[in-house]
């Protein structure tokens, strides 16, 4: 079992990081030409200051994004938690629907929502909060919206795994020995399915650090992030050492704060509730 | 409160009335189906303080529901739960002056021991210092004293049982419901901790309701017993009562099994019964007790293993009073120091064996097919209501 998987891991995850890690040492010549010489000229552009401010733009639109899947995640989870068979099933695959239609179909229907024309328009004016139509396209906000809508499944998904695990008779427990309703969320339901929570919020902060697509149909100049700065190195530029040596900066601090969560875990620090 | 409720406690059960001062719980008729299935079936009956009372019953016989109806974790369809003269049928679990040890233990696997049994206080809102004293009394109590830092995921089964004993007496609750407290445990440890919580309960004062199938846990444990069967209540009774005055066949076999025989009351005339055995002998002997049905009714004989004395052909008989059935030594099994034999009666019916235990010292005159004598007092036969549905 062992074998099958580490080859599967060596060939689908090593062997791509490593050749994006030696791509972004190497120099480029001529026409984005690949010349075997050991530079670290990439790397040092890549942490040039100008493009600070798109990566602190890129953590923070991924960290709201993953807040907004938390918090909007998190009563889907638990709702569907306490549904069986058939009922649930439905739930699970209306919640699997962004994954399902493409990608350019669900962005282009965004536009048409977001746009001067579109609904929220409209429905802003109906509501007499707005007095003329406005185009929410181009903003942080439309950007956020589309990593929520794309990434709120692997939030829900792992939640609903780890809320689904808890057994009931440890919230009978706490209702046995007074706790209310929200009590016993608070201090059974809730710390047991932190694992769901950490799960979901690396399963969605990653793929929203790396993420292009919402940015580039939803946003504007104003909301380049990361992603974008690296697809242009490879798409359009034509520099793919400078976009290695990016993508390796981006995998490098994904996982220095994987392995800094690793060592408070160890160390117990999400645990309990540490009253004496 | 007893008054109000007389009426429809008398239509429930055939309970006597409970004492003026009132039970702490009282449970009376109720009826619970999941989906079509009717689990509980009409029970009613009551707890007072400081009392030990199992619920005794084979497998799916409605105990754990029972159990969750009184904890508030499952609505009755119909029937009350009165909790020290108050109506809480309707009341959610975190509002009852009531905790439950769980079956699986249900330990906070998030907490350690002290956060565990701590829990209940601190959503009672105490105060630190007396938590602190509170729990370190209880653990005290199940000898867990030293393990308060200590994760519940890293205990013994029988560890894992004291400290959800301690949790759920930490509160200082009038009731406590246990569900098959001991069943993960193996039998010796099982044997040790029966002395252990009667011990506690006895020190404590607290009333029990334990539930569990073993028949020798009950009879060790309990102050009362209610036998249930199919989801209705086949007896309530001090252990002996169950034992030795058993309602019903299936309460004289469950506890402690029992030869169940049919038979039929022919007669009866200045005190002596006359009764055919499986319409085939007949035997007629002294009884005192009041007969279960009218002359000429079937009615349920039942005679327990270890009552019946297995006699060979030249030996003498079991002097004093008894009835004496032929019958053949048909198979013997050897349980450590007993053996326990199997005898074939009446020579119509084939199904009739008799199983009864010899003692060691009579080993090596067995030969199965040998025709013996099968001595039974007339104090150990007992007449029952014919087996109902
Ligand atoms: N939530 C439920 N939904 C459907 N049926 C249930 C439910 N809970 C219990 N039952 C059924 O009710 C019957 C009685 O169950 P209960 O758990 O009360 O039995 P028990 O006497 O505790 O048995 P055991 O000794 O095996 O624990 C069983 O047939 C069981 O299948
Ligand atoms: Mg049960």
């Amino acid at each position: 079992m062992l074998a099958p998987a580490s080859l599967w891991l060596l060939a689908f995850l090593i062997l791509p990081v490593a050749s994006l890690l030696i791509l972004g040492f190497t120099h480029r010549g001529a026409f984005g030409a690949c010349e075997w010489v050991f530079t670290w000229d990439n790397f040092r552009r890549a942490m040039d200051v100008k493009y600070l401010p798109i990566m602190l733009r890129t953590v923070s639109y991924a960290g709201t994004a993953t807040l907004l899947c938390l918090l909007l995640g998190y009563p889907l989870a638990y709702f569907l938690s306490f549904q069986a068979g058939k009922r649930r099933d439905l739930f699970l695959v209306l919640l699997m629907i962004p994954f399902w239609t493409s990608c350019l179909v669900a962005l282009y229907s965004w536009i048409i929502i977001l746009g001067r024309e579109g609904l929220i328009s409209h429905l802003l004016m109906r509501l007499g909060i707005i007095s003329k139509p406005a185009s929410f396209l181009g903003t942080p906000a439309a950007v956020i919206l589309g990593l929520v809508y794309f990434y709120l499944p692997f939030m829900v998904l792992p939640l609903y795994a780890a809320l689904e695990k808890i057994p009931r008779t440890y919230v009978e427990a706490a209702h046995d020995l007074g706790a209310g309703k929200f009590e016993a969320f608070r201090k059974v339901t809730f710390p047991l399915s932190m694992p769901g929570v950490m799960a979901g919020v690396i399963l969605t902060f990653v793929p929203c650090m790396g993420d292009f697509l919402s940015a580039d149909f939803l946003g504007s100049p104003r909301t380049y992030l990361v992603g974008n700065l690296i697809q242009n190195q490879f798409l359009m530029v034509q520099d793919w050492q400078f976009g290695s040596a990016l993508t390796s900066l981006i995998v490098l601090f994904l996982i220095t704060g994987l392995w800094a969560r690793h060592i408070f875990e160890e160390q117990g620090v999400f645990e309990g509730e540490g009253e004496e | 409160m007893a008054d109000a409720s007389s009426s429809t406690q008398e239509l429930a059960s055939k309970e006597p009335k409970p004492p003026s001062a009132g039970p702490l719980l009282e449970v009376s008729g109720i009826v619970k189906s999941f989906g079509r299935t009717k689990v509980i079936a009409g029970v009613s009956f009551h707890v007072a303080a400081g009392e030990f009372l199992t619920l005794l019953g084979p497998s799916g016989c409605g105990k754990t529901t029972t159990l969750r109806i009184i904890a508030g974790f499952e609505q009755a369809d119909k029937g009350r739960v009165f909790l020290k003269g108050e109506d809480v049928t309707t009341r959610p679990p975190y509002l009852r002056d009531v905790h439950t040890v769980f079956q699986h233990y249900a330990l906070f696997p998030h907490y350690n021991v002290f956060d565990n049994v701590a829990f209940g206080l601190r959503i009672q809102k105490l105060p630190k210092r007396q938590i602190k004293t509170r729990v370190t009394e209880v653990l005290d109590l199940v000898k867990l004293s030293g393990y308060e830092k200590r994760r519940t995921t890293e205990m013994s089964g029988g560890q894992m049982q004291r400290i959800a004993l301690a949790r759920a007496l930490a509160g200082r609750p009038s009731l406590l419901l246990l569900d098959e407290p001991l069943g993960a445990l193996d039998l010796k440890l099982r044997r040790e901790m029966q002395l252990e919580l009667k011990a506690i309960q006895r020190r404590l004062g607290i009333a029990f309701i334990y539930v569990t199938h073993d028949q020798d846990e009950a009879m060790a444990m309990s102050d009362r017993i209610v036998v249930f069967h199919h989801g209705r209540i086949e007896q309530i009774g001090t252990p002996s009562e169950v034992y030795r005055k058993p309602k019903t066949s299936f309460v004289a076999d469950f506890m402690g099994s029992a030869n169940i025989l049919s038979g039929r009351l022919i007669g009866f005339k200045d005190g002596c019964v006359r009764i055919r055995l499986e319409d085939e002998v007949e035997v007629e002997f002294p009884y005192a007790d009041p007969l279960p049905v009218a002359q000429g009714q079937a009615l349920c004989v039942a005679i327990r293993p270890e009552r019946i004395s297995v006699r060979y052909e030249g030996d003498l008989p079991l002097r004093g009073s008894c009835v004496s059935l032929p019958a053949i030594l048909a198979d013997t099994v050897s349980l450590g120091d007993e053996t326990q034999m199997f005898l074939a009666f009446f020579k119509n019916s084939t199904k009739t064996v008799l199983s009864a235990t010899m003692e060691a010292r009579h080993q090596n005159e067995r030969r199965d097919g040998t025709p013996v004598w099968a001595d039974i007092r007339w104090r150990d036969i007992l007449l029952l209501e014919p087996e109902g549905e």
